[in-house]
Order: C-alpha cells, then sequence, then structure tokens
C-alpha cells in the first residue's frame, strides 16, 4: 500500500481584500482559514457547508485557479501551492473540476469533440488522430457514444451534460476531480445514474474525488472522510461514518437535526475577528467562544474545533 | 430477466432546422428593407453608368418636375433643383455619401470601441475608471453639441461631421462590450477553459468574443441608423457637407429656397433618407430575431 | 361537494417545432382541509397544470377540459370577470424563489399594503392590524424590523413565510405551493413544512403542494399524484403510494431517492435507465417505455388511467406487491 498521498492540504487559509480602490484601504475578509486534509487514490473526501462557508474557494484553491494566502498542498508529494495553473497543468498530475450547473458549464457554441479537444490541444502534444482517439475513448467511459461528440450542447439533457463535463474533467487523466454539488441540478432519476458512473470511474481509474455537497445521504453513500466547514473553519474533520453517527461539533449536530439557523452577517470573516464561527448561532456558547479562535483538538478518530468539545460530549 | 430488446428506436434528437437566414427570411418586413438596402447599394455603384454628373449645373434646365409630371421629360427622371442638377443623379452620389460615410463613421467607433471595451474589461482599477467616465461624459453631451464642437475646432465638413459622429458613437460600443464580457467572463464555460490551459487571448478570442457578437452586431444596426441621421443633420444644419456635395441633409438645406415653387426638391431627398434609416431599422430588427430566437432553443 | 374537481384537463402549446402536448388529461379531485401532493420531475407538467387552473397560462396555449369546478361552481362556463373574482378569492399561490415574487426597490411594508389594497382592506389601520395578524399567522417575532427592510436584507426563509403570508391575506380555501422549499436551506425546508401544515389545521385550508422531492411530500400529505410527460401515471393515498407503488416509474423513483439506498457503502445504486423524453418527441404507447425495465410489446399501446380503486395507475403492468415482480423492477445499474 503506497504511502504517497494522492493530495494533501496543510493549513490552507485565504484572505480576499475587499472594497479597495482609489480612496478607500480594503476590508479583508477571511474565506478559508486553517483548513487541513489527506486524500489518498481512489478516495472521496466529502465537504459539507452553507453557502458562503468557502467551499468554491477551497475548489479553487485545488485545481489551481487561485492561490492560498498561506498553508501548502501537495500532489503526489510534490508542492504546487504556489505553481501557476500552466505549470500546474503541465508538470503535474491535474485536478479537474465538475461544476454545479451542467447548461453554464459547457461553451454553448462548441461541438463536444471541439470542447474536449481544448484542453488536449493547449497542454498535452498529441496529434489529431491520437487526439481523436482519446476523445472516443473518453466519451465512450461516460457513457455516451463518439457521434455525440458533432452535436452542440443545447441538444444534451441535463444527465448527458454532467457526463460530457465529467468527460472533460477526465480527458487529462487526473489524480482528482473536485465535484461542485454535481447532482443538485439534476432530476432525482438521474442523479442515482450519475452517482453510478462516478463510482464506476473511481473503482476503474483509482480516481479521488473531493465531492462538495449540502446531501447528506449522497455524502454518506460516496465519500470516505468529510470535512466539515463553517464561515471558512474546519469545524469537524473525519471518517464520514464517524461524524455522521457520532458529531462533536455543535455544527454538525445542528445540521444533521436539520436546525442549523441561516446566518445574514458576515462579521465572523473578518480577519480581526478573534472568537468562534460559530458562536452566535451555537446553543453551547460560553465567554471564551467570543475572545479566542478554537484550536483543532483531535477525539477519537476525528479532528474538531471546538473549545468545549470535550464537556458537550462527555456524557 | 430484464428484457433486452429494444422496441423503441433510438430518440431523435430535435436539429435546429432553421438557420439564422431561415429565420429571417421569415420575417417579411426585414426582408422587404434589406432588398430595398440592396437596391440602393447597386444604384451607388451603377451611378457612373445611370446618371450624370450630379454638379453640372443648366440654367435654362432649373426646376424641371419629375418625369411622371406633366412637364417633365424622362431626361431628369426625379427633376432637377434650383440649379438645373439632375436630382437623380444627385441622389444616387449622395446616397455614396451619405450611407458610405456612416458605414465607414460606424466601422471606426465599432472598432474603437470594442478595442476600448476589451481594454476596460480586462484592466479593472485607474484605467477603467479614465475611459468609462470620458465616456460617460461624451455621452452626456447630445452628439450635435459634439459636432459643432468639433466644426468650430476644425472647420466645417463632412469629414469633420463624420468624426464628431463617430466620436458619438463610440460610448456605446465600449459599454455593450464591457459589460458583455464582464458577463461572459463570471460564466462557468470560461472558467472551464482557462482550467484547460488556454491562454487569456485565446479565451477571449475564441470564447468569450463568439458569444459577444452577436448584440454587437444589433448595435450596429442601430448606430448605423443613428449615424445617417446625425451626418443628415449636420449637412442639412450647415456643419457637415457643404454646397455643392449632393449628401441628402446638404440637399434638404438647399432646397428650402425653392421648396414652395418646386417641392419635389426637397421631398426626394427626405424620402431617400426616411426609406434608408426605416430599411435599417428593419434588418436590425429582424437580425435581433433571427440571433436571438437561435440562442433561445 | 369537493373544494376543486378537475377532469380531462389539457394544455397545447402551438410552437414553430409543431403543436406539443404538455399536460395530457389532468384530474384531481380536492376535499375541504386536505393537503395534497403532485410529484414530477421536470418537465411533468405539474407547475402548469395547476396554473392552468388559476388561469394563469400565456397566450399561445389552447386548454381544455371536460370539467373544472370550484366549490361547485363551472369556471369553464362563467364570464372572465367572475371567474377571476371567484378564482383570486379562493385560490392563492406561492412560488418557488421568493426574491422572484418581491420587488426589490420597496420595502416590505410597501408590498404587503399594496397586496391589501387589491383585496378590499381600504383604511390603512385595517391593513396594519391585518398585516401583523398575517405575520404572526406565519411564526415571524421582529415584524416592526422586517416591515421595514427589503427583500435583500432577508434570508430565503424569512420571504417565504412573507409571501405565505401575502398568500393568506385573502383568506383562501386552497393554497398552491409551487416548489416552495427548493431554493431553501434544509433547517428552513423543515421550518416551512411544519409551518404549511400548521396553517391547513389551523384555518381549514386545501393545500397542493407541488415538489420534485419525495421525502418532503410523504409524511405530510394525504394524497399523492405523481406525473410523467404531462400525463398522470399514478395518484391515490399517500401512503398506499410510498409503501405499496404501482407503476415502475414510481417504485423507480423512491428507489432512487438517496434515503432508500440500502446497498453497500460505495456499491451502485438503483436506478432507471435512459433520460426523460423531450415533449417533442414522445414514444409511442407508454411514455416510460423506452425506460421501463419490464415493458413489453404491448407497450406500444397507450395505456389509460385505470380508476377501478382510489388507487389509479396508468399501466399495462402495474406491479401487484408480487415478489416477483419486485425483483424484476429492481433496476440494474445502467
Amino acid at each position: 500500500m503506497s504511502k504517497v498521498n494522492a493530495i494533501s492540504a496543510s493549513a490552507l487559509s485565504k484572505t480576499y481584500t475587499l472594497n479597495s480602490g482609489f480612496m478607500q484601504s480594503g476590508e479583508h475578509l477571511v474565506a478559508l482559514d486553517n483548513i487541513s486534509f489527506t486524500l489518498q487514490e481512489g478516495e472521496t473526501l466529502g465537504v459539507l457547508g452553507e453557502s458562503g462557508a468557502g467551499k468554491s474557494t477551497l475548489a479553487n484553491i485545488l485545481v489551481g485557479a487561485e492561490h492560498p494566502s498561506s498553508g501548502l498542498l501537495l500532489i503526489d508529494n510534490k508542492d504546487v501551492t504556489n505553481i501557476d495553473i500552466s505549470k500546474r497543468l503541465t508538470g503535474h498530475r491535474k485536478v479537474r473540476i465538475v461544476y454545479q450547473d451542467p447548461y453554464a458549464s459547457l461553451n454553448p457554441r462548441l461541438t463536444i469533440a471541439t470542447l474536449l479537444e481544448e484542453p488536449l490541444r493547449n497542454i498535452t502534444k498529441l496529434n489529431k488522430q491520437e487526439r481523436h482517439e482519446l476523445i472516443i475513448k473518453v466519451l465512450n467511459l461516460v457513457g455516451l457514444k463518439s457521434e455525440h461528440g458533432r452535436r452542440l450542447p443545447h441538444m444534451f439533457s441535463a444527465g448527458e451534460r454532467q457526463r460530457i463535463a465529467i468527460a472533460r474533467a477526465l480527458i487529462l487523466d487526473p489524480v482528482c476531480i473536485v465535484l461542485d454539488e454535481p447532482l443538485s441540478s439534476l432530476d432525482i432519476s438521474v442523479q442515482s445514474q450519475i452517482v453510478n458512473l462516478m463510482l464506476e470511474l473511481q473503482k476503474n481509474l483509482g480516481l479521488s474525488y473531493v465531492l462538495i455537497s449540502y446531501n447528506l445521504q449522497i455524502i454518506r453513500h460516496m465519500s470516505d472522510q468529510l470535512l466539515v466547514l463553517c464561515d471558512g473553519r474546519m469545524v469537524e474533520y473525519g471518517p464520514t461514518e464517524s461524524v455522521l453517527d457520532n458529531p462533536k461539533h455543535p455544527y454538525t449536530k445542528d445540521i444533521l437535526n436539520k436546525k442549523a439557523k441561516s446566518v445574514i452577517s458576515d462579521t465572523t470573516k473578518k480577519s480581526n475577528y478573534s472568537g468562534c464561527n460559530y458562536c452566535d448561532r451555537c446553543n453551547f456558547v460560553s465567554d471564551i467562544c467570543h475572545s479566542k479562535k478554537p484550536q483543532q483538538t483531535v477525539i477519537e478518530d476525528q479532528i474538531v474545533s471546538c473549545h468545549r468539545v470535550v464537556e458537550i460530549n462527555s456524557n | 430477466m430484464a428484457r433486452e430488446t429494444n422496441i423503441y428506436s433510438p430518440p431523435v434528437l430535435p436539429q435546429s432546422k432553421k438557420s439564422h437566414w431561415e429565420i429571417f427570411k421569415h420575417d417579411t418586413s426585414a426582408t422587404i428593407g434589406l432588398t430595398i438596402l440592396f437596391v440602393l447599394l447597386l444604384l451607388s455603384l451603377l451611378s457612373p453608368l445611370i446618371s450624370e454628373d450630379p454638379h453640372i449645373q443648366n440654367a435654362s434646365a432649373d426646376l424641371i418636375p419629375p418625369s411622371w409630371h406633366a412637364a417633365g421629360s424622362p431626361d431628369n427622371l426625379l427633376g432637377t433643383d434650383i440649379l438645373g442638377r439632375d436630382l437623380f443623379s444627385r441622389l444616387i452620389k449622395g446616397a455614396s455619401l451619405t450611407i458610405g460615410t456612416s458605414t465607414i463613421v460606424v466601422a471606426l467607433a465599432l472598432l474603437i470601441g470594442i478595442s476600448l471595451g476589451i481594454l476596460v474589461a480586462s484592466f479593472r482599477g485607474f484605467i477603467q475608471l479614465i475611459i468609462m467616465r470620458t465616456m460617460d461624459v461624451i455621452l452626456a453631451i447630445p452628439s450635435l453639441v459634439i459636432a459643432i464642437i468639433v466644426v468650430a475646432i476644425m472647420g466645417p465638413g463632412l469629414m469633420n461631421a463624420g468624426i464628431a459622429v463617430s466620436i458619438a458613437l463610440v460610448p456605446n460600443f465600449v459599454r455593450l462590450t464591457r459589460s458583455y464580457i464582464i458577463e461572459e467572463m463570471s460564466k462557468p464555460y470560461v472558467a472551464a477553459a482557462r482550467l484547460d490551459g488556454a491562454k487569456p487571448g485565446r479565451v477571449l478570442l475564441k470564447i468569450i468574443l463568439p458569444n459577444v457578437a452577436a448584440p454587437l452586431i444589433i448595435q450596429t444596426t442601430i448606430s448605423l441608423s443613428t449615424a445617417i441621421v446625425d451626418i443628415a443633420a449636420l449637412g442639412f444644419l450647415g456643419f457637415g457637407a457643404q454646397a455643392p456635395l449632393p449628401e441628402w441633409g446638404t440637399m434638404l438645406a438647399e432646397a428650402r429656397t425653392s421648396m414652395y415653387v418646386a417641392p419635389w426638391s426637397i421631398i426626394t431627398p427626405g424620402i431617400a433618407i426616411l426609406v434608408t434609416v426605416l430599411c435599417i431599422n428593419l434588418v436590425g430588427d429582424g437580425l435581433n430575431t433571427a440571433i436571438n430566437s437561435k440562442s433561445r432553443t | 361537494m369537493s373544494l376543486l374537481q378537475v377532469e380531462n384537463l389539457c394544455i397545447d402549446f402551438v410552437t414553430t417545432f409543431g403543436k406539443v402536448r404538455a399536460v395530457d388529461n389532468f384530474n384531481i379531485r380536492i376535499e375541504h382541509g386536505t393537503f395534497h401532493g403532485i410529484i414530477g420531475e421536470s418537465g411533468a407538467g405539474k407547475s402548469l397544470a395547476v396554473l392552468a387552473i388559476m388561469g394563469l397560462v400565456r397566450e399561445n396555449s389552447v386548454i381544455s377540459a371536460d370539467h373544472l369546478s370550484l366549490e361547485g361552481q363551472d369556471l369553464l362556463t362563467m364570464n372572465e370577470t367572475s371567474r377571476r373574482k371567484l378564482v383570486y378569492q379562493a385560490m392563492s399561490i406561492i412560488f418557488q424563489e421568493p426574491t422572484n415574487s418581491l420587488n426589490p426597490c420597496f420595502n416590505i411594508a410597501y408590498q404587503m399594503n399594496e397586496t391589501l389594497n387589491a383585496h378590499g382592506h381600504r383604511t390603512s389601520k385595517q391593513r396594519k392590524t391585518r398585516i401583523f395578524e398575517l405575520l404572526n399567522d406565519v411564526g415571524l417575532v421582529n415584524i416592526k424590523s422586517i416591515l421595514k427592510s427589503y427583500p435583500h436584507q432577508l434570508t430565503q426563509g424569512i420571504l417565504q413565510r412573507i409571501m405565505i403570508a401575502t398568500a393568506l391575506a385573502c383568506d383562501p380555501l386552497l393554497l398552491i405551493a409551487d416548489e416552495p422549499t427548493t431554493s431553501l436551506d434544509l433547517s428552513e425546508q423543515v421550518q416551512i413544512m411544519d409551518l404549511l401544515t400548521r396553517l391547513i389545521e389551523r384555518r381549514n385550508m386545501s393545500l397542493i403542494l407541488i415538489s420534485h422531492d419525495f421525502k418532503l411530500l410523504a409524511d405530510k400529505t394525504d394524497h399523492l399524484t405523481v406525473m410523467y410527460c404531462g400525463q398522470i401515471i399514478e395518484a391515490g393515498p399517500t401512503k398506499e403510494i410510498i409503501n405499496s407503488p404501482r407503476h415502475p416509474y414510481t417504485y423507480a423513483l423512491l428507489a432512487s431517492v438517496p434515503d432508500s439506498w440500502v446497498v453497500e457503502h460505495k456499491a451502485p445504486v438503483p436506478t432507471l435507465k435512459g433520460s426523460t423524453p423531450s415533449l417533442y418527441h414522445l414514444p409511442v404507447g407508454c411514455y416510460l417505455g423506452p425506460r421501463c425495465p419490464i415493458a413489453s410489446a404491448k407497450c406500444v399501446q397507450r395505456p389509460l388511467l385505470d380508476r377501478t380503486s382510489n388507487h389509479h395507475v396508468r399501466c399495462h403492468f402495474p406491479i401487484d406487491n408480487d415478489a416477483l415482480t419486485h425483483n424484476v423492477v429492481v433496476a440494474s445499474h445502467e
């Protein structure tokens, strides 16, 4: 069993500066704070969090579209943290992404074959014949036929478009695919088809997945590990079964009981805020929660960020 | 055991049966407009063959009514003006002046507008600030006032009027290009293209601009009709084409003195302007329908 | 006398690609104080059917029905004005995205005042009392600050409650909710469903809930109608349909719901092959045919809706809770 992690993230953080313009200095917003995880080949990491929790930022960092403000990202134990996207695509194993909206993620003017050929032309040195063969191979892998390559995106159903998006991710032989809510725009009967496709591809190709979803059942079925994000902070991380059956953080407990209240302000995300992100909605809040940032503590096989985690879970 | 024999034929996907052209053809008024414009174009190109020199003055043949009038003659199809110049020839030559200048003006504005739009969309911050506020200033001033300013600085003439109208048209193109590019940039497939390794230039040319072309085409036809009216107006006011150039607006101004004696000398250029602008608007409308309905299926 | 009775409602659209039947012989019967669910995937025609009953379908459509009555009054023979008056008094509708139903330029107080004015509360004092009453009814606190706010300052959950309050302004007998919880967070979804159930009991109102989510409809509704490609393929008491579905599509849909997956971690899940056909190219005979695991030669004949019991089903080979048929129908991974 190889000990090389497919992907390893260590203390990833990202801060954005907003509203900086001609006359004003900017406001710093912490989108991600101290995210760490490891992912093996053939494993899936589930990421759970509300909108605004930082999931898209994490996705962008993993694919190479953005660089973290601090922290380390390793692919196959090689440091890719600050490598530019063009070098990321040529020198290392890739991380690709499948977006949520199958309608907006495909260029409406390109045929499928042209769309799939783009990454090959930009990055690889294959000749026309080799590219053509690879495109057919990848289309078959996702359950489509080679003649579908000649059609435009609007001629396909939502489920088929999502397959095309998966084909586009696969064509560069990635080490990991980030799935950003891949099923939420699909009908129920199509969702299970795509789940089966993703599972089959993982088994046959040894792919890793980072599955971002708010659907607990799908996360439970597909992921091996689970990371719970709250306003950019990692509040709980561990094997999926442990986190879902035995949640230790108040936020995870609330989500699982469907009692998590939504929040409107983002005071907790400002960089000068030092306290717990969940304290204005937490049932177990105490004084220390407002003033000091919780540390990541190891409890059984989970990592939890909460000041009172031991007391809350001792009974 | 589920049955494997499929008694249903594979689904036939809806092919877009109608091309842009067919949808356009379906719209009668747009087709009529396009036909008339073609006729005008043809006449302008054939002008050396079918008409005489528009500047020849014939004092003895002045104020002859159009050929269908009792006193008219087939020599002068649409009659003559106060100086004995054949109106038909003047009109044809004027077509190339009015429409031709407007086309060049719009093409120039389009080029400058798109380039500035791309610049502004790519580099936010200070550059955007300066350029967009300048565009706002230009938009705030009516095109005729801009023309007066340009003419005051550079003197009257068709070319200077053209420059003034071009300046007035640029802001619309810049705004349109900028907003459509920004809208396109936020779409996931553009991000996906970057993640496919496409360099920014390739992304712009192959992915963003084709999707922006459609609304730009429509804006071009609108600007064309505006340009024609503006150039004719400037000619009428004396800022644009100077007499004896047979620009339609100038012809209108010249014919004012003989309006009651020879109404045809003022009506003909007026109708010419009206018909041209109407046709361009009809064609623009037809293009709008053809392009937008296609993208909706 | 039923509150609403619809028989054989058909909606056709005339398009550049030909005539398209979007809703095919839709029937429903709603009694007072009951909770109905209509379930189907996108394109099934569920929203259209209900909008047609309210008279909100656009012009290039041809709507026909054998029978359409509200509170015993025949809507088909009424004139336009009295029909509109009756429908707007007795029925109300809320939609999926509350932000689309509210004008972003005005605060909540202004918009609610507008609606109440239209429904006959003429004096501003009357309106104020009524607004407070309604917003209280939907479980909102901090009413004063909510009224002063603009839509973009409030969460989706609160906005949806405001929409429900506005819908209740005319004291309707029937409330229609078209996917009201789809764009809400999980916790807000639960709260809105609880609210709707409470309102039905308290006001003896009926509710039609349109959704694509079985979980949502399973525990609270009394009756369920399942639609596919514009047709009703199964209808009846919810418990019966959930526990013993008779149509293969319903069966497959229930099996596809992630909560009902009993397979091992990361094993293939039950699914239905193929995808929903486009309305322009519907299959001959039974619309589920190409996808159905038990389709046979007879299925090229159009099946009729069997209404002999109160559990209606449209299928030549309905599942009869027979163990053998069950195994056949568990569709393997496509």
